[in-house]
């Protein structure tokens, strides 16, 4: 499954919600939606769930239109929204067994279906609990479950770890990764940064409808940096590695942390990589060369300005 | 496949949770229990009464009243319970957090208002059957026949069927809390009309006694009729309530706008059977009433509606010129909205207004001037109320239009063209208080003074019969008619607009 968000725009009179995003995910990647409130995530969201339409724009899941062929598109999504189910008189199975309904599955496999899916969120010890009664977290698991209930390809979750307590969100962490792993893809915004950054495998930076960095986690964590921090440890003596590189001309900084020095490499990483080969040619015995990634928190202040429309 | 998980397929996913929720739910089941227990007692108490009684006393009516007492317990049961259960948990789920996640299902909105009023009738039908036995009995006390019995109770069931698509819609009307509160109050008010009228036919019923009347052909021409209404209004809120939780970029006014119009054929027709049949005029104009004043709400509507058109939509545009026409008046859209409800204003004021031999042989008629008086005057004020309602509305796009851009929401013009029609009716009244004040106390005002009151302007042109009444009632259709055409030109541009933005789209987009 590919997913191509392409020149999504949504206007809401003079204010761009959506102003021209574009950006493409595939199965088992797991992309974090990041930007500060009001920056246009939840619409964008929706316009992919197909519950808003774009002012132009479109989203593709493998060439399907979400404008144009909303209804095939609703059987390859499976939404979360921001807010959790809040039914009365209803079981947590009576719930599930009604979204299976309302997906067309048919009374022969459904009994099995939902039995799967409350065994996979967990929530096979509450399923005759009725929804009002659970907690934040279990809903939370409930509106997961309600999601998977059809199978869908593509997962479209807003915001699923607010107000989550630390056990219910390192839960969810792990659910995420088994759903990713069974090559569903998951678009994810979340304003717990540092989360999304050890389960995200790409992320989409978002500030007043427009992107600001798009792509693989990787490569927006090392792209348009000013310098790259590497950590360097040799077998020589790191007060003699320290002193050399603070001479050296694309070296900005450097710092002795115990028996490892870090620096500041001015450039790109091919300045990264002519620093370790001019070490090594100057005989020093590296062992150890590791560039430091810059964290998604960091990252998210240095291109965000915290704007709102 | 189990014939059991074949007839499971087939339910409706919301009745299914409807009904769940239902038979968990307090307050239904209390609500029945109690319902049970009043008849009971009544009927206990009612028996015991007719035990102490003589043989010379005894009531040959006695069935009757206590018929009467067992149907307004069930009405009223009934009217409140199942109406206010479906409308009150439509209103509660629907946010974003409910009904929008079934809309992402493969659930259609038809099926989810459906699904609501299914659950409501197998509710009725549950009350209902619970009071059978009660009401059957009271045939056994004398006073009253079966058919009678029967037809009180399937009229019960419609107005009953009635009341809760009403209630649905009232749900259905996105708005916050304190608004949906305000609908509330406002739906318990129609409830409690609905009852003291329901209350009122089904007591004249038994006075008329059925049992003789079944095999007459007047009586299920009425009967006919009032079902026909009955279900054609209930179809008609439910396409209401249907547009209604539509999203938004669906073409919403389609089925509302073709059910309008089958709802005009059909009623029209229902109309001129009856009026030929039962040789009176007042099934026309009674179906001329209801016909122009659900138009004018239609303007009204209308002119809060879409200007542009979405992909969703513009995709399903006719690309033929000659088929774009129509269309254009049945898609969502202010223009095509407001030009449709006045194509049809005019059509029914025209179908009204032929002479009367068009429609019936005058001379069968039992009071030709009296009809042709009351005919007359129904469609001067119907003419009035439609003309008002044009020019308000018109004059609120067009002030609209005026403004800034953005300044006012298009889906809050009705709220711009309402506080119009409020200043146009409090005005005259300080303008009046100033300039005439010798003539308002002695209360010899020019009506013309009133012109933009359109409750004051109705009522001198059809119920006044002073010298100044008799030319007011030309000269207000005459004005309201010319600031209509005046404003229709001022909103030429923004027809235009809309007329050349409904085109489908110039070419496929291209999948990725």
């Amino acid at each position: 499954m590919h997913i191509h968000i392409d020149h999504l725009k949504k206007h809401y009179g003079r204010m761009r919600a959506v102003d021209d995003v574009s950006f493409s995910f595939s199965s088992g990647e797991i992309v974090g939606f990041v930007g500060p409130n009001g920056a246009g995530k939840s619409t964008a969201m929706r316009i992919i769930a197909t519950l808003d339409e774009p002012t132009s724009g479109d989203a593709f899941l493998d060439g399907i239109s979400v404008v144009e062929e909303p209804d095939k598109a609703h059987r390859l999504i499976g939404y979360v929204p921001d807010s959790l189910p809040s039914h009365r008189d209803i079981s947590v199975h009576e719930y599930l067994d009604f979204f299976a309904r309302a997906y067309g599955i048919g009374a022969a496999t459904r009994k099995k279906v939902v039995e799967s899916i409350e065994e996979f969120t967990n929530l096979l010890g509450i399923r005759e609990k009725h929804l009002n009664a659970l907690s934040k977290g279990m809903k939370n698991r409930v509106s997961v479950a309600r999601a998977l209930v059809h199978d869908p390809a593509v997962l479209i979750m807003d915001e699923p770890a607010a107000g989550l307590d630390p056990r219910a969100r390192i839960e969810l962490r792990e659910l995420l990764k088994v759903l990713s792993s069974q090559g569903k893809a998951i678009l994810i915004s979340s304003h717990i940064l540092t989360e999304l950054a050890e389960i995200c495998t790409a992320a989409v930076i978002i500030e007043r409808g427009k992107i600001l960095r798009a792509g693989s986690l990787s490569n927006i964590l090392t792209a348009d940096l000013p310098h790259r921090t590497v950590l360097i440890r040799s077998l020589d003596e790191p007060e003699l590695l320290y002193r050399h590189l603070l001479v050296q001309p694309n070296i900005e900084a450097a710092r002795r942390i115990d028996h490892t020095v870090e620096a500041d490499v001015a450039g790109s990483e091919e300045a990264c990589w002519e620093l370790l080969e001019h070490l090594v040619r100057n005989g020093y015995r590296v062992v150890e060369f590791r560039q430091q990634r810059a964290g998604l928190e960091e990252l998210f202040m240095n291109v965000t300005r915290g704007e709102v429309q | 496949m189990r014939i059991v998980d074949k007839l499971d397929d087939l339910l409706n996913p919301i009745v299914v949770k409807e009904l769940r929720q239902a038979v968990k739910s307090r307050i239904v089941v209390s609500a029945l229990v109690l319902f049970l227990l009043i008849q009971l007692s009544i009927l206990l108490v009612a028996l015991s009464f007719g035990e102490r009684r003589g043989y010379e006393e005894a009531s040959l009516q006695a069935g009757r009243q206590i018929f009467l007492i067992l149907q307004g317990i069930l009405l009223g049961t009934c009217m409140l319970l199942v109406p206010a259960y479906a409308g009150v948990r439509l209103a509660a789920e629907h946010s974003d957090t409910n009904v929008d996640l079934l809309f992402i299902s493969t659930l259609r909105p038809r099926g989810i208002i459906f699904g609501k009023l299914q659950a409501s009738v197998v509710l009725m039908l549950l009350i209902f059957s619970a009071c059978a036995p009660f009401m059957t009995f009271t045939y056994l006390l004398r006073g009253i026949d079966i058919p009678s019995i029967v037809m009180v109770l399937v009229l019960d069931f419609l107005v009953v069927l009635l009341c809760t698509q009403g209630a649905i819609f009232f749900g259905a009307v996105p708005a916050n809390a304190g608004m949906k509160l305000l609908l509330g109050l406002f739906g318990l008010g129609l409830l409690a009309i609905m009852f003291g009228y329901t209350t009122a036919a089904s007591m004249a019923l038994l006075d008329m006694g059925l049992g003789s009347r079944l095999d007459s052909v007047e009586f299920w021409l009425i009967a006919g009729a009032v079902a026909v209404a009955i279900l054609a209004t209930v179809g008609l809120l439910f396409t209401w309530s249907v547009a209604i939780v539509s999203p938004a970029s669906a073409n919403r006014a389609l089925p509302v706008r073709l059910y309008t119009l089958a709802f005009w054929i059909v009623t029209g027709a229902a109309a001129a059977i009856q009026m030929r049949r039962f040789r009176t005029t007042m099934p026309l104009y009674f179906w001329e009433a209801v016909i122009v004043t659900l138009l004018c709400t239609q303007i009204v509507v209308s002119i809060n509606e879409r200007e542009q058109w979405g992909l969703r939509i513009k995709r399903t545009i006719p690309r033929r010129w000659w088929l774009r026409g129509p269309a254009f008046l049945l898609y969502s859209g202010a223009a095509g909205g407001m030009l449709f409800a006045v194509l049809l204003i005019a059509l029914t004021l025209v179908l009204a207004s032929l002479p009367l031999s068009w429609w019936i042989d005058p001379s069968t008629l039992r009071a030709p001037t009296v009809e042709i008086d009351i005919g007359s005057r129904t469609t001067l004020a119907l003419f009035l109320m439609a003309l008002y309602t044009f020019d308000y509305c018109m004059l609120a796009v067009w002030l609209r239009n005026l403004l800034p851009h953005d300044r006012i929401k298009t889906s809050y013009t009705w709220v711009l063209a309402i506080i119009l029609a409020g200043l146009g009716i409090s005005l005259p009244w300080p303008l009046l208080f100033l300039f005439q004040n010798e003539e308002l106390r002695m209360g010899h005002i020019d009506p013309g003074w009133q012109i933009s009151n359109p409750f004051s302007s109705i009522f001198t042109c059809v119920a006044e019969t002073s010298a100044e009444a008799e030319i007011f009632r030309y000269q207000c259709p005459l004005f309201l008619s010319g600031l209509a055409l005046t404003l229709l030109l001022g909103c030429v541009p923004w027809m235009a607009r809309q007329m050349r933005r409904f085109r489908p789209p110039e070419k496929e987009t291209p999948a990725v």
